[in-house]
């Protein structure tokens, strides 16, 4: 039973970290209708910088303050310099240069810091094990549910509560409307790459500290389960996106257990995403259009 | 020439084989997929398998293209229910999933993949000739598909599925055959990649060593939808007088229904035999059709007959669910209950594309040509409606002059004469409008629905285009005219239904149906506040 337990525990960590993953690529659907596959690479680019900066300074958290920093900068930049002037193509060509971005910035990795990849020069956390109530979690498996959790209500009160967070939303949902009630579309677009890529930053540098290690593809298969997380949650819908990544989370993490026999991680997570699909074709939080 | 240099060859050729098999999916049929080398590794390991097993060479091709061929039959049937972006996401997931099923499968060889692939006997130089022979294969077999009446279809599909449907092409049929040509022949080229190499491992067909390049992508989704060899028959302009179709016939389907209704299936037959003996049929009955969208009863129990050769109006208030009514005759969408029969056959359960081959035709209220065609290719596929009903009919025939002289006659008619070779990006509304007539009028259909056709046309346009409507009804063909242009519908309609609330409240002749009370309320509101206003 506890065995049990502790594959959930683990699951919910995973859950997590594909949810601010998955947040960032949602939003960035929901405004510009493109499949953002280069996210993954900000979320290894967070990864990086975290490490190292975390080895130059001494301190994991001036580390994680920086990757989150200049991850928001590489994401506004992302749209400023490879989105927008493709927007007026038809949206395959966005992602095809979004894939080419990936590419581009994993060999740079390489390049830069080594194909071996970097570790944290001191990183205690992941062998710090707690017990609470008889299931047995790492300081960073708490820190990633802690930190996502406090995130991701603070990302739904700023939608909800502020100004800014209303016109954003409305913006999402129809960005022309939203223009012509004063909401400058622009600046919510850089608002939606700098709040996207700093959750992915974030998530890289949980997932660094978890691992302790960081390498050039790190991103890679995170980013396509990235993608059938926001397609399980119905493409464009926030609480559908995170339903999905805690399912995905879950079922992965079960699924290894039981037909890892027969199909590897990966294969798992998008064997669930098709199942889905089959039965419910607009996602699990999309509506059904008719 | 050096053995690297046939090496190169055959990469080459593979490549091609992979990017030109792509592409009848992507370019030809507009669908999305990336998953591709999930087909390419299939092909390779089904071969690689039975290579090993001591099959022969030509049989173990074969397999790997069936194999490869059969799951994409499997993709396909997926993408009848995906979304564009859904449908993407969902071929990646098909990548990852074969890669990570063949990984674990120890029969498979699991990570090591499978070394023992015995030689093809052809040697290195044999090798690549039979690879540069399959591709030089696969590139003529996509030109000749690209000219045929099937990649016609295909384009129709790609461009725009309701218009495809409403000129009677089976959507469906088209992109399952597109999934399983372009796999098998992507299968094809794994099987010869696995005697190649002689080796293969999982990896090999990863979603990203196999596309993270981007060089097969870049040729499967080519913005001019690989068509530039499209336009030879351009060339056949000067169809001789003799082949035209007299203009009397254009207007008087009725053979062309009644040889229709004799090639019907088997089970129809009965009820044909019964229209051609005389039995009155009419052209439309509708029985108590009903259905409802979440709380709103859209249509509540609506029934009417219309006879052959009729001109009827169906007018009524905004949301009274008149587009609705279009739509559940049409087949677009499926009532709750309630039936639909068209000619004396019930087609309730049918889809839009069966109805239309049985003598329905529609436009839609906002016009839907297909974009990347000339005004003369949208009506000249709808010409060819009998052609394209089955694709792999379509793939046997390549000439279309007949269905272009065809819709020449039509487009003439409609008023378009000397537009043929606009791109109908370039046409305005009002003749988009008449070019939703003429294709639909292509169709030969003896019932035609015409959603507000005069929707978003000035005054004099809309004078004409009823003109061109009556006199589509004058030839025979039965009409009903969606619209919210009262005064023209008065002029021709000989019977008005009006709808409100989802119920008909009158029908009758137009002066009839203009003195009812319940008419009047249900347009200008309750007499007292007709009074206060």
């Amino acid at each position: 039973m506890a065995y049990y337990i502790d594959l959930a525990f683990n699951g919910l960590v995973f859950g997590c970290m594909y949810a601010l993953m998955a947040v960032g690529l949602t939003l960035v659907y929901g405004l510009l209708r493109i499949l953002h596959i280069a996210h993954a690479a900000v979320y290894a680019f967070g990864a990086y910088i975290t490490v190292i900066v975390a080895n130059t300074t001494g301190s994991i958290a001036i580390g994680m303050l920086a990757a989150i920093a200049a991850a928001t900068l590489l994401g506004m930049a992302i749209y400023r310099l490879l989105y927008e002037p493709l927007l007026d193509y038809p949206p395959y060509v966005a992602m095809i240069a979004s894939i080419g971005l990936l590419v581009v910035m994993e060999d740079g990795f390489r390049i830069a810091f080594g194909e071996q990849g970097l570790t944290f020069a001191r990183n205690p956390y992941p062998t710090q094990l707690h017990d609470i109530a008889g299931l047995t979690a790492n300081t960073v498996q708490i820190a990633i549910i802690a930190l996502s959790t406090m995130c991701l209500v603070l990302l739904a009160l700023f939608a909800t509560r502020t100004r800014i967070g209303i016109g954003w939303r409305a913006t999402v949902s129809d960005p022309r409307i939203a223009t012509s009630f004063g909401v400058d579309a622009i600046k919510v677009r850089y608002l939606n790459f700098a709040i996207g890529s700093a959750l992915a930053a974030l998530g890289g540098a949980l997932i660094a500290l978890l691992n302790n290690f960081v390498e050039p593809t790190m991103g890679f298969v995170v980013s396509y389960k990235a993608l059938a997380i926001i397609v399980l949650g119905g493409l464009g819908s926030l609480q559908g996106t995170l339903v999905a990544s805690l399912a995905l989370g879950l079922t992965e993490s079960y699924g290894t257990i039981f037909v890892g026999r027969f199909l590897d991680r990966d294969a798992i997570a998008f064997l669930f995403l098709i199942a889905v699909l089959l039965v419910r074709p607009q996602g699990l939080a999309g509506a059904r259009t008719a | 020439m050096s053995a690297y240099a046939y090496s190169v060859l055959a990469i080459m050729g593979i490549n091609v084989m992979l990017a030109v098999s792509l592409n009848m999916i992507t370019g030809f049929c507009g669908q999305f997929s990336l998953g591709h080398a999930a087909f390419y590794g299939a092909g390779a390991y089904a071969a690689a398998f039975l290579a090993a097993a001591g099959s022969s060479v030509p049989f173990s091709l074969l397999a790997g293209a069936v194999v490869a061929g059969a799951l994409g039959v499997i993709v396909g049937f997926a993408s009848l229910r995906l979304r564009h972006d859904f449908l993407a996401v969902t071929t990646i997931g098909v990548s990852f999933l074969f890669v990570g099923f063949v990984r674990k499968q120890p029969w498979l060889g699991a990570e090591m993949g499978i070394s023992r692939i015995p030689s093809s006997g052809l040697g290195s130089q044999g090798n690549a000739l039979l690879i540069v022979a399959c591709a030089l294969a696969t590139i003529a077999l996509s030109i000749y598909v690209n000219r045929s009446w099937m990649g016609f279809g295909f384009r129709a599909v790609g461009d725009d599925e309701d218009t495809a449907r409403s000129i009677g092409i089976s959507v469906s049929s088209y992109k399952l055959v597109a999934f399983t040509l372009g796999t098998a022949i992507a299968g094809l080229a794994g099987g010869l990649y696995a005697y190649f190499t002689q080796f293969i491992v999982p990896d090999s067909f990863g979603f990203r060593d196999a596309d993270g390049d981007g060089r097969h992508r870049r040729h499967g989704l080519h913005p001019g939808r690989g068509r530039s060899r499209n336009r030879a028959y351009a060339a056949s302009r000067n169809i001789p007088l003799y082949q035209r179709v007299p203009a009397a016939d254009l207007w008087r389907p009725s053979h062309s229904r009644h040889a229709l209704c004799a090639g019907r299936a088997r089970g129809s037959r009965a009820r044909c035999i019964t229209q051609r003996t005389g039995a009155m049929n009419w052209a439309l009955e509708v029985e108590a059709a009903a259905i409802h969208f979440g709380g709103v009863q859209a249509i509540a129990g609506v029934s009417f007959l219309v006879a052959p050769g009729d001109m009827a109006g169906l007018i009524g208030p905004n949301g009274a669910g008149k587009t609705t009514l279009l739509r559940i005759i049409a087949g677009v969408l499926k009532p709750d209950s309630g039936r639909v029969v068209l000619s004396g056959i019930d087609v309730t359960g049918w889809p839009t594309a069966r109805r239309i081959r049985h003598g329905l035709a529609l436009t839609h209220q906002i016009a839907r040509p297909f974009r990347s065609m000339t005004a003369l290719e949208n009506v000249t596929l709808a010409a060819g409606h009998r052609l394209t009903a089955n694709p792999f009919a379509a793939l046997a025939r390549i000439a279309r002059s007949a269905q272009q002289a065809r819709a020449r006659d039509l487009l003439a008619k409609v008023g378009l004469s000397g537009e043929d070779d606009k791109p109908v990006t370039a046409l305005p509304l009002g003749h988009l409008k008449r070019l939703e007539v003429a294709r639909a009028l292509a169709v030969d259909p003896s019932l035609i629905l015409l959603d507000e056709p005069l929707a978003g046309l000035n005054h004099s346009e809309a004078a004409r285009f009823v003109d061109l409507i009556a006199e589509i009804n004058n030839g025979g063909i039965t009409t009903i005219l969606v619209e919210h242009n009262l005064a023209q519908v008065m002029r021709v309609c000989r019977r008005l239904l009006v709808l409100d609330q989802g119920r008909i409240i009158a029908d009758a002749a137009p002066e009839h149906v203009m003195a009812n009370p319940a008419v009047r309320e249900a347009y200008l509101g309750s007499g007292r506040e007709h009074a206060a206003a």
